[in-house]
């Protein structure tokens, strides 16, 4: 058990650390003074010379990369030359608004996506089943800012029902609840798609094995042999599709946080990459890249806690 | 004689196009998406000849007018008219869509065939590198690469070309694996023929239509990918009429002219929904056993 | 629902199983596929009737009518099922899924995929007994109860496991033990030991010999070994192509068979051989289609010993004994005219 968790972080920071070389990397190999880049265009030949000096950016390239690597590692991620303040904690303070978003949005998508997906493979064939089809497909391929803009315009602009711009009062949980709602169906509604789509096709795996028809042998009610015999079964790949799709669900957050004006980390990448200020994007990016690496992982103990036989291996 | 891959690739080489029409033509969503984007393309070819406008020519007199009979979609905050920018729109879409594909397949099948064929260490590597960006979030590549380089219009293709390769070099990785390790090309091999040879003979046929097709399926992914970017303000600079662009003026002025994100909008889901309802289509060629999902 | 109470109450009866005439076919594109013929069998109280036929003789899909598990394609034209009183064929599904498990119950071929594998097995048997009104406290020991009757050692124990923590047969065992924990009537084991090596079938044969004395039901044994049906059941019905063609007690099947198609089958166990041979004996010839179902007797065509009538003329089942019949125009008075 400990070495399958060790082996699926180890993957997961397999992928962070790549993906940190690739960024060292790309910067190393845009044409230009590496201390402009990092400090802005705001800064000042002082203010360079002296980045130049801290962060040794004359020294050999596998040291540099040890150094970056290592102040990534203890939580540096590097100082926000327009506000001075540390780019870790303008991550923290941005990083649980994403999170929520994220959490409602694929929360909601899941609980409308799964049961249609389950019904359309029980009724196949029916009207729904072939209308969810087709409604689904027009909702994963419509890109989520579309989305985000035809909502406002319709539920804030012609009626008024929904506010538009931010999160809402801190500690007003109503206030933040109404913010949330067009946000995440800006986000969920091409996964309440996917979802449906998959559990579709996972469930109609499922429904034709022996031990469903085992299960009705016995005269087990249908609904529990969807649930406990089917559903239960059927939901280990789609776990381990979601994951496979994070990049996908961090990218329509992005979105969603610019349009929405709502703090985040989509918001803080935008606003940060319009005016240039590379560390704070730099510190963005590898908060999403650790989110999404974790993605993989998380995934995997859901289904070996869900999965008896993944735990037997263990 | 090359080596089949799978027997779903036959069909598309032998006389694929007829195979093609009869499919997508019983099939009434693969119908609509044809026609959508035939639609796209047409305006696209022919959109200098079909604006009713110039959509540069700034009218400040005529700014924020409301489609009527002599502006379709209205006028935007320069007076320009919107159906005019649309139409111009679609040829950027085109353009900057099929050539960063373009660019991507090729780049993704000769890296593909390196990893393939070269050493242990560097399929490895590449697969390291190309899973990682596989799994990243495309915006966000996109809005860092935009950082560092600069909004344009090749930073932008190069961010496609970036995010779309992984895919196009698994594919032709995979083939290349299986099909250097078959048992005919070790026979041939043992007749002296060299890997030049067995990869212009054998492999390249038998890669290009499965790549093609996923290719076409990239589209719609690569259309809203422009879109959004230059939307944030990072892809295509102005005053290019990308619908991107578009979307984003009407975005700041949405309660003044709601129009013109309307006009912004509907290009996009054409052009995306035409492009997977036909991709939808095209995918059981690709695996007949999988029943349509939809 | 009265129906449902009707049918679940326990009637005397001479016959648990009667099937009369039953006609099953599946809807294809090739055409309807006829893969039971006017099939009747019965099954005594108490007895275990063997079915007996090679792979595509029908005997699964009669094993999944009884019990009305056929898919969706599935027609049955005519016939019926008498059971307790009642045409099975006749009954809703609700009435269907009363009957599943309290007093039909069926263990199948394949028992690495039979069970739920993400459910413990004492989690399966409680799911088993939903319908039953006790505490789970006393569910729990009537699992345990079966699982010590059916052999498994330390039974209160295994109930947390999971299937795959057992071997073929004891998963084997295990839904044997599931199929008997409400007591049922009648057992259809449907190619129970076909998947199992040599020595497991042999423990279940000889346990499910042992369990009939201990539950006093019927059991309905389908099977291609001829061996094991010898070792278990009391009478024996040759299914051919769709089409019961001799059944009658075990002894007389085997020591005197009627029909040329046992006769043959019975000359292919390797076992009989009493002349050192070559090659293996067969049967000549492939079962034909079902679709278009050949007018005359179903095995004209490999038979021996077929007759120009054969080939056009259906046999009726013939009697040789109270109990022993063959559908064969050679048994007939007239013989070969």
């Amino acid at each position: 058990m400990l070495i399958y968790a060790i082996q699926r972080i180890g993957l997961a920071i397999l992928i962070c650390l790549t993906s940190m070389v690739m960024l060292f990397t790309a910067l190393k190999l845009i044409p230009g003074d590496p201390a402009t880049i990092m400090l802005g265009s705001r800064a000042s030949p002082e203010m360079k010379a002296r980045i130049t000096e801290e962060l040794g950016l004359n020294d050999p390239i596998p040291v540099q990369l040890g150094t970056f690597i290592g102040r990534i590692v203890q939580g540096d991620l590097g100082t926000d030359m327009w506000s001075r303040r540390p780019v870790s904690w303008i991550v923290m303070e941005n990083l649980p608004y994403t999170l929520i978003l994220i959490a409602v949005g694929l929360g909601w998508a899941a609980l409308l996506g799964i049961p249609l997906g389950c019904y359309s493979a029980i009724r196949r064939n029916t009207f729904i089943d072939k209308f969810t089809g087709v409604l689904s497909v027009g909702t994963i391929s419509i890109p989520s800012f579309v989305v985000a803009i035809y909502l406002i315009l319709l539920f804030a602009i012609e009626l008024g029902w929904l506010p538009v711009i931010g999160a809402g009062e801190k500690g007003d949980w109503g206030d933040q609840a109404r913010h949330l709602v067009m946000p995440s169906i800006a986000l969920g509604l091409g996964w309440v798609g996917y979802l449906s789509r998959i559990v579709r096709a996972s469930m109609l795996e499922v429904m034709g094995e022996n031990h469903v028809r085992t299960a009705r042998a016995f005269g087990l009610p249908e609904l529990k042999i969807i649930r406990s015999y089917a559903l239960r079964i059927a939901i280990l790949p789609t776990i381990t599709l979601l994951a496979v799709a994070i990049g996908g669900l961090l990218s329509s957050a992005v979105f969603v946080e610019a349009i929405f004006a709502r703090p985040g980390i989509g918001k803080l990448i935008v606003d940060a990459a319009n005016m240039r200020n590379f560390p704070v994007v730099q510190g963005g990016v590898l908060t999403t890249v650790a989110l999404f690496a974790l993605a993989m992982p998380i995934s995997d103990f859901l289904i070996a806690w869900l999965d008896p036989r993944v735990r037997s291996t263990l | 004689m090359s080596v089949p891959l799978s027997d779903a690739v036959k069909p598309i080489a032998a006389g694929g196009l007829a195979l093609l029409w009869r499919r997508i033509a019983g099939d009434p969503l693969g119908l609509l998406g044809l026609t959508l984007v035939l639609l796209v393309v047409l305006c696209g070819i022919f959109a200098p000849y079909i604006v009713p406008f110039d959509p540069f020519k700034i009218s400040v007199p005529a700014k924020f007018q409301p489609p009527s009979l002599e502006h379709w979609m209205g006028t935007d905050n320069l007076g320009r008219d919107i159906f005019s920018r649309v139409i111009a729109g679609s040829r950027i879409v085109l353009s900057v869509g099929i050539s960063t594909i373009a660019m991507a397949l090729v780049i993704g099948l000769f890296l593909g065939l390196v990893a393939g064929y070269g050493p242990r260490w560097l399929d490895n590597l590449l697969m390291l590198v190309f899973d990682s960006i596989y799994s990243f979030p495309t915006v966000i590549l996109g809005l860092t690469v935009a950082t560092l380089l600069g909004a344009s219009v090749a930073t932008l293709m190069l961010v496609v070309v970036v995010v779309q390769t992984p895919a196009y070099a698994r594919l032709t990785r995979t083939a290349t694996l299986s099909i250097k390790t078959s048992e005919y090309v070790m026979a041939i091999r043992a007749l002296g023929a060299s890997p030049l040879r067995i990869i212009a003979v054998h492999i390249l046929p038998n890669v290009i239509g499965p790549l093609l097709i996923i290719a076409s399926m990239d589209i719609p992914s690569v259309v809203a990918l422009e879109a959004g970017l230059t939307f944030l303000g990072l892809g295509i600079p102005p005053p290019a009429p990308s619908w991107g662009r578009i979307l984003q003026e009407g975005y700041s002025t949405i309660r003044e002219a709601p129009w013109i994100v309307v006009a912004g909008g509907i290009p996009l889901i054409i052009t995306t929904l035409g492009f997977t309802f036909l991709g939808e289509s095209l995918r059981d060629l690709l695996d007949p056993r999988l029943r349509r999902v939809v | 629902m009265a129906v449902t109470a009707a049918v679940t109450r326990r009637e005397p009866a001479s016959h648990v199983l009667a099937i009369r005439d039953l006609n099953v076919a599946f809807r294809t594109d090739a055409g309807p596929v006829r893969v039971l013929r006017d099939v009747s069998v019965d099954i005594p109280r108490g007895a275990i009737v063997g079915i007996v036929g090679e792979s595509g003789s029908g005997k699964s899909t009669l094993a999944l009518t009884i019990l009305g598990l056929l898919p969706g394609n599935a027609i049955v034209s005519s016939g019926s099922i008498g059971f307790g009183g009642h045409d099975l064929l006749g009954l809703s599904l609700a009435e269907l899924q009363a009957l599943r498990g309290t007093r039909i119950s069926m263990v199948f071929q394949d028992p690495m995929t039979s069970l739920n594998p993400v459910r413990s097995v004492g989690a399966q048997m409680l799911d088993i007994q939903y319908r039953a009104e006790q505490s789970n406290a006393r569910k729990r020991a009537i699992a345990a109860n079966a699982l010590k009757m059916v052999g498994m050692p330390d039974a209160e124990r295994q109930l947390a496991r999971y299937p795959h923590e057992f071997s073929g047969g004891m998963r084997q065992r295990i839904a044997i033990a599931m199929s008997l924990l409400q007591k049922p009537e009648l057992l259809i084991a449907d190619e129970p030991t076909t998947a199992l090596d040599v020595t497991m079938e042999a423990q279940i044969l000889h346990l499910l010999r042992e369990l009939r004395t201990e539950i006093n039901g019927s059991i309905l044994f389908i099977s291609h070994n001829l061996g094991a049906v010898a070792e278990l059941c009391d009478s024996v019905v040759v299914l051919y192509a769709g089409e019961v063609i001799e059944q009658g007690p075990v002894g007389d099947i085997f020591a005197r068979p009627l029909h040329p198609y046992t006769k043959a089958l019975l000359e292919c166990d390797p076992a009989r051989i009493a002349v050192a041979t070559r090659s293996l004996p067969t049967i000549k010839g492939d079962v034909p289609s079902l679709i278009d179902v050949p007018g005359g007797c179903i095995f004209a065509s490999r038979c021996p010993v077929a007759l120009p009538r054969c080939g056009s003329e259906h046999p009726e089942s013939i009697q040789r004994s109270p109990s022993h019949s063959a559908r064969c125009h050679l048994l007939s008075p007239s013989g070969g005219r």
